[in-house]
């Protein structure tokens, strides 16, 4: 929004409960207990004669505080997926070095704490929800009756229940980032690293998805999340870090990093002209120029969300703003024919 | 092939296995500190030490349920990539298997060999590319559709995915190896019996001993039955058929004969095999018989009417072996070489056993140290003395194993120590009457415990007792085999002559050479898993095949190359030789140059040896000619040794995949 001044006031006509969930802030509090330490960390890909061919990273130094939601954000080739693949040890960096949860990163017992969704499904197809699951609880010793609990809570959790005895094969690519999520979550870790969270869900997934992700955050829980998909970084995370050809860009909380601490953005209830003249006097008299005055727009998530939500609960009824190209003509006919 | 056993010893084995592996690792890790030296700096091989203890500290905190849950995954994976579309194939080649397989020109044994080779080639070839393939691929498929990943983030080991992958891949292979072998010995059972043409049988016919032949080819049937002393009564008709419709007492006779004679015939025998050994035309122990010129040198030969004797010495003769026989029941299969023909021709050549009594001694002074036979006489009833440096030394007899003796030059010497003559004394000689022997057939002869005999010194026949008084007190009997057609050869390998313990069922052994197969294909699952963690999944395959090959068919070239056998000289000597077109059999001049170039030869014959161990020894699973050769698969000689081969090859296995897991990147661009 670009006005200048600001009156903060919820509309009238704001989204409920699922939409205000996701605007307002957490209640949990980030500590400063660093859960990743990654200090100088490069990575540079080689070719087969061991000649540079990438330098995917350089230099990258920052730490991710317990409980915080946190944010790599780049275009591609930035190296935010490197950095999230060399966290779990499946890269090695070329210098540098990375804890994380108190280990290295290729130390296998880390991994006891920690929930991985990468960015697409790379599950075994040939299983279903529930083989899946049990699976990947089985990977963490836990045994028969609580993988069980586990599997039914987790498939319950992501909506899969009439879909758990299919295969994975089957699963459109939504579904699928849900049992990847579910898998992620299936030790109940400390530290969760999603890769590309929301690329491939529908925009009631997506808001699932964060509302999932915040409520991760209340139990005190570390979400590392990377995305290009700024609107849904910028719901939930608390802080972020911009990566741009393999350098640390910008670095810090969002709200500091958003807010422009030399402009104030004025939000009202519905005013006449006469009321805005007389506004826009008052400011003048205090050295403010007003740069735009506008009816403020609702986000396209929010309107489709709203939509879908009263359509749930008004089956039938239409919100329909401009008359569809159908109806218009035939309405045109029967006026002719009047 | 043959079915020579090879001596296994458990102790060597162990050492060698030691050596060979530590001098791998040994090379793994210089190589990999100095790789690690120039790219990671001085550093590297602090790195390299650093990971060694990894793999120790991994393996002891398996966890049981990870591995099997990944066991199972495999398994799922391997069934659904339809690895038992297999069973199919299988199921194709029985039924119509013995369409081409009936030959009605060979002997019985022969026929019921060929069965039973089909039956154990078929499940060998059909599941080798199986078990190759699925072994190979499964693991770069996962990394390649990064499944893996989804793995290597949770707290699965490397080796816990290793060892899951083989025990899912070895599992489902077990499935495949009991069906097929099930199904295999359902069908050599029930099919053999039913498409036998050729079978001979002796049994009682209303207390009368009748002998029934049959004969079944292209022509019609031929059935020859000997009663008693009747004249044997010949009938002949245009096919089976046609005997069960004119002639059915005929035909049930012949359905007796023909069950009596597989079962006869489907066993697995169980020998004991001793050593073979030979006396000249002079009475000296020589290694070798008479060469009559035959390129194969399995067999060599005794001349016939001469003092040229086969020995063969058994070890391990007890008293229950000659209770359980009744008497010793030995089985001899010879072939003969003639000279000349004659009105004869036809006939088989007239053989004589004789059972010999021996002791072997080699003579040692109060220090234990062994003396030369030449230096020793005799200086009173049972006091011997040397003559050593030209001092008179007191030295004593002291008994030696027959397996610790050979023969070298025309004198029994130790193995271990070649300049030790040994003395052997043959106490007493007792020869059995002669007899006719079927060329290539079996001919079964038993000696009683009790046997008679005559002795030429005193010119008294009195009794002698098998077990006590010819069998010495190492539990040793020597026979020796004399032909006694003047001017006829006969022809003597090892296995020709055998001491027959009561046979195994058919069943027992089968399953043995099963097992065989079992642990043939458990070798590949280990080296397809292993290689599959460093290669992808068509280079994996490839190497895997290339270790079968060579592991097969070229073993023993490549252990003759190591131990300098081959002729031309090591690699440097032979591109030389090659070059300088100098014959394989010629002498190199006796230059510095030369000598450098033997010098560096020995070197790599050295690293050779390395190579040669990588190379697994499959020869060593193939259990398939004992038993479609009649014989019980023996545990000592066949079953310890792949077993022994199988668990070699799993440490090594484990440690490499671990590492080339642990120290690839995964997501490497």
């Amino acid at each position: 929004m670009d006005t200048n001044e600001a009156v903060s006031q919820e509309t009238e006509s704001s989204p409920e409960s699922s939409v205000a969930a996701v605007e307002s802030p957490s209640s949990a509090v980030a500590s400063d207990e660093p859960v990743i330490k990654i200090r100088n960390l490069s990575k540079i890909y080689r070719d087969f004669w061991g000649r540079p061919k990438v330098q995917a990273l350089n230099s990258l130094s920052l730490d991710i505080n317990k409980g915080e939601v946190f944010g790599l954000l780049g275009p591609n080739g930035s190296g935010k997926t490197t950095t999230m693949k060399l966290l779990l040890g499946l890269l090695f960096p070329s210098s540098g070095e990375i804890t994380i949860l108190g280990e290295t990163a290729t130390n296998v017992e880390k991994n006891e704490r920690i929930g991985y969704l990468p960015e697409e499904s790379y599950l075994y197809k040939f299983l279903n929800a529930v083989e899946t699951l049990d699976f990947y609880g089985r990977l963490f010793n836990m045994t028969k009756s609580e993988r069980r609990e586990r599997v039914k809570y987790y498939i319950d959790m992501v909506g899969l229940s009439d879909a758990k005895h299919r295969q994975l094969k089957e699963y459109s690519k939504g579904m699928t980032r849900r049992i990847g999520l579910a898998q992620a979550l299936i030790n109940d870790p400390d530290l969760v690293l999603l890769d590309e969270p929301t690329t491939g869900l529908d925009p009631l997934g997506t808001r699932d998805m964060k509302d999932l992700i915040l409520k991760l955050k209340d139990e005190g829980k570390t979400v590392v999340m990377c995305s290009h998909l700024l609107a849904d970084v910028q719901d939930v995370c608390d802080r972020i870090a911009i990566l741009y050809e393999g350098e640390l860009k910008q670095l810090g909380r969002v709200e500091d990093l958003l807010t422009e601490q030399n402009r104030t953005q004025l939000m009202t209830s519905k005013l006449d002209e006469s009321a805005i003249a007389e506004v826009t006097e008052v400011l003048g008299r205090h050295g403010a120029t007003i740069e735009s005055v506008d009816h403020p727009t609702s986000t396209l998530e929010e309107l489709f969300l709203r939509t879908v939500e009263e359509s749930r609960e008004r089956p039938g009824r239409r919100f329909v703003a401009e008359e569809p190209v159908s109806n218009a003509v035939s309405n045109a006919v029967s006026e002719g024919s009047e | 092939m043959s079915i020579e056993t090879q001596p296994f010893n458990f102790l060597d084995a162990i050492s060698h296995w030691g050596q060979a592996v530590a001098a791998f690792l040994v090379l793994v890790i210089i190589a990999a500190c100095g790789l690690s030296l120039l790219t990671h700096g001085k550093g590297g091989p602090v790195l390299v030490l650093r990971w060694v203890p990894r793999f120790f500290t991994d393996l002891f905190q398996l966890s049981p349920r990870r591995v099997f849950a990944i066991a199972q995954l495999t398994f799922r994976e391997a069934v659904r990539r339809k690895a038992l579309v297999v069973f199919g194939m299988f199921a194709l080649l029985f039924m119509f298997g013995s369409w081409f397989m009936d030959n009605p020109n060979e002997r019985m044994d022969l026929q019921v060999k060929n069965y039973i080779s089909f039956v154990l080639t078929a499940i060998t070839w059909l599941l080798l590319p199986v078990v190759l393939l699925i072994s190979c691929w499964g693991l770069p498929e996962d990394i390649r559709n990064r499944s893996l990943h989804t793995v290597v983030t949770k707290p699965a080991r490397k080796t816990e995915i290793v060892i899951g992958r083989m025990l899912g891949f070895g599992s489902l292979m077990t499935i495949l190896v009991v069906v097929m072998g099930v199904t295999g010995y359902v069908w050599v059972d029930r099919e053999v019996a039913h498409n036998l043409t050729v079978y001979s049988e002796s049994f009682e016919v209303s207390g009368e001993e009748t002998s029934v032949e049959y004969v079944e080819i292209d022509g019609g049937v031929t059935v020859r039955v000997t009663s008693g002393d009747a004249p044997t009564r010949v009938t002949t008709k245009s096919s089976r058929a046609s005997l069960r419709q004119d002639n059915p007492e005929l035909y049930k006779l012949t359905e007796r004969a023909r069950l009596a004679a597989l079962r006869r015939h489907l066993i697995a025998k169980r020998p004991v095999l001793g050593t073979i050994s030979f006396k000249g035309a002079d009475g000296n122990p020589t290694e070798l018989g008479v060469n009559t010129g035959d390129i194969w040198e399995y067999r060599t030969y005794i001349a016939g009417g001469t003092q040229w004797r086969a020995i063969w010495d058994f070890e391990e003769i007890d008293e229950e072996i000659i209770r359980q026989g009744s008497g010793l029941r030995l089985e001899s299969s010879f072939e003969a070489f003639r000279t000349h023909k004659g009105d004869d021709i036809q006939q088989s050549l007239l053989l004589q056993f004789t059972l010999v009594r021996v002791n072997r001694n080699v003579f040692r002074d109060s220090s234990g140290s062994a003396v030369s036979m030449t230096a020793v006489r005799k200086t009173g009833e049972s006091t011997y003395e040397a003559l050593i440096d030209g001092v008179a030394v007191s030295v004593e007899p002291v008994s030696v194993r027959a397996r610790d003796v050979e023969v070298s030059g025309n004198a029994y010497v130790l193995i271990d120590d070649p300049e030790v003559a040994v003395e052997v004394v043959e106490t007493l000689e007792v020869p059995l009457p002669s007899f006719n022997i079927a060329e290539f057939g079996e001919n079964i002869t038993l000696i009683r415990s009790e046997l008679d005999h005559y002795d030429q010194d005193s010119g008294e026949r009195h009794q002698v007792d098998l077990f006590k008084d010819l069998v010495n007190d190492s539990g040793e009997l020597r026979i020796e085999v004399a032909c006694l057609d003047s001017g006829q050869y006969l022809g003597m390998a090892q296995r020709d002559l055998f001491v027959q313990l009561p046979s195994n069922s058919f069943a027992v052994g089968y399953a043995k050479a099963i097992c065989g197969i079992w642990l043939m294909l458990s070798m590949i699952v280990l080296l397809g898993v292993t290689s599959s963690c460093f290669l992808k999944g068509p280079v994996a395959s490839l190497l895997t095949l290339v270790l079968l090959l060579v592991g097969q068919g070229f073993k023993s070239f490549l252990s003759r190359i190591v131990t300098g056998d081959v002729e031309g000289g090591g690699p440097i000597e032979s591109v030389i030789r090659i070059i300088r077109q100098i014959n394989l059999t010629d002498e190199l001049p006796e230059t510095t140059f030369y000598a450098m170039v033997k010098s560096i030869d020995s070197f790599l014959n050295e690293g050779l040896f390395i190579v040669e161990n990588i190379v697994p020894d499959f020869r060593t699973f193939q259990m398939d000619t004992y038993i479609a050769n009649g014989f019980d698969v023996p545990w000592s000689q066949a079953l310890a040794p792949s077993i022994g081969v199988a668990l070699a090859y799993l440490g090594p296995c484990l440690v490499i995949a671990y590492y080339s897991l642990s120290l690839r990147e995964l997501e490497h661009k």
